[in-house]
């Protein structure tokens, strides 16, 4: 076999797919967090011009693909990718490509560093082989840019709103704000206070944002953290596994034993929230957190 | 002290964002001293919008109250 001759399983392994086309590739390329540099996107230019036929794909996934990629010219077009420090995506049953939005880098309602953890996420699991395909994504708030909930694991930013009598001037802006409606005016002891009901509560930010006088502080922050999401061909919404995970330790603590239970549990192509249905969410709850 | 009065009205309702912030601004402005305008806003993104102009230029709060599909802002310098 000369070097070119590379084998099926092991293209679709480096997110290469043979297209209808005979001969032809599908080249998949990794963005985490859907982030490449402006010289790495000439490089993906070049690639496309010289290789494919002159444009890419974007992905639903915030990545790049190639399309009409000779297979001779496989190996050349990836060497010149790597050169620009651009990996292949991933394709078959393993962990794909990490998602995530912004973040609190730059969007105003950001509740979490998003990109520093999906580039943690994909240090620990890109690649690596599952029961069926395994998607993480990672969503700075309750807006949910990316879909937490479509995914086999969601991580999204949260915040636990406190108010703080100081300055409010009971001007009554974030009950009218509160897309969710949780927040009351009450009376009490000192006259009134602002009371949020927490079963209503989505832990958005908006209050903590956008109170004139900064009486809605921050009580907790941390991640909703959400597990077996599917968009696929049977769609199924994620489950909340904790709605207020307060450090990052405890996140990837619980995302690894989920992975793990779904490595040891899951069927061949069974997503994981079937697994889940299959076994009983309260039951791979308590398997995950530990008896209440 | 006599409580401020409401001088003047401005209903932004059926004008998208950031228009409706950006009128609201030009009406602030035109205010004299502690005088109050009642900004009549759609509920939802609108008025979001308009709160998160408002905190940012610094202006005054003083009730807000929703008022069916809309919510009534009174602002002040
Ligand atoms: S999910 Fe939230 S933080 Fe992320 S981009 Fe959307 S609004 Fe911003
Ligand atoms: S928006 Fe802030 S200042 Fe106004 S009532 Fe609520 S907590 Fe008080
Ligand atoms: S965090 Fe969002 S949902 Fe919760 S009380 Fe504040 S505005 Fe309402």
């Amino acid at each position: 076999m000369s070097e070119h001759e590379l084998d099926l399983a092991a293209l679709s392994k480096v997110g290469m797919m043979r297209q209808k086309q005979p001969d032809y590739y599908v080249m998949r390329l990794k963005a985490v967090a859907g982030d490449m540099t402006a010289s790495q996107l000439a490089c993906v230019a070049g690639v496309a011009e010289k290789y494919g036929k002159g444009f890419v794909h974007l992905s639903t996934r915030q990545g790049i693909e190639i399309h009409y990629v000779h297979r001779d010219n496989l190996e050349t077009a990836r060497l010149e990718l790597q050169s620009a420090g651009i990996e292949m995506g991933a394709c078959g049953p393993r962990v794909r490509v990490i998602v995530a939005c912004p973040g609190e880098e730059t969007c105003r309602w950001g509740n979490i560093d998003t990109k520093k953890i999906a580039r943690e996420l994909d240090r620990r699991y890109f690649k690596q082989e599952t029961p069926s395909k395994f998607k993480l994504a990672v969503t700075g708030c309750s807006n949910n840019c990316t879909k937490a909930n479509e995914n086999d694991i969601g991580v999204r930013g949260a915040i636990e709103p406190k108010w703080e009598a100081g300055e409010c001037n009971d001007c009554g802006l974030c009950v009218s704000l509160c897309p969710l409606s949780a927040i009351e005016r009450r009376d009490s002891d000192e006259g009134y206070c602002y009371a949020i009901d927490e079963k209503l509560c989505i832990n958005c930010s908006v209050c903590t944002s956008l109170c004139p006088s900064n009486s809605w502080v921050i009580g907790r922050k941390g991640y909703t953290l959400y597990i077996g999401g599917t968009m696929g061909r049977v769609p199924r919404f994620a489950s909340v596994l904790k709605k207020m995970v307060e450090s990052e330790e405890e996140l990837y603590r619980l995302i690894e034993k989920a992975i793990t239970l779904y490595r040891e549990k899951g069927r061949k192509k069974e997503r994981f929230g079937h697994m889940i249905d299959r076994i009983g969410l309260e039951a791979v709850k308590e398997e995950l957190r530990g008896k209440p | 002290m006599a409580s401020p009065e409401i001088t003047k009205t401005l209903d932004v309702q059926g004008i998208s964002c950031p228009a409706n912030a950006m009128r609201v601004r030009a009406a602030i402005a035109e205010l004299k001293g502690d005088e109050l305008l009642e900004v009549l806003v759609d509920e939802g993104e609108a008025v979001l919008r308009v709160a998160r102009t408002l905190k940012d230029c610094g202006h005054r709060i003083v009730k807000v109250e929703n008022r069916g599909e809309g919510v009534s802002v009174i602002v002040g310098k």
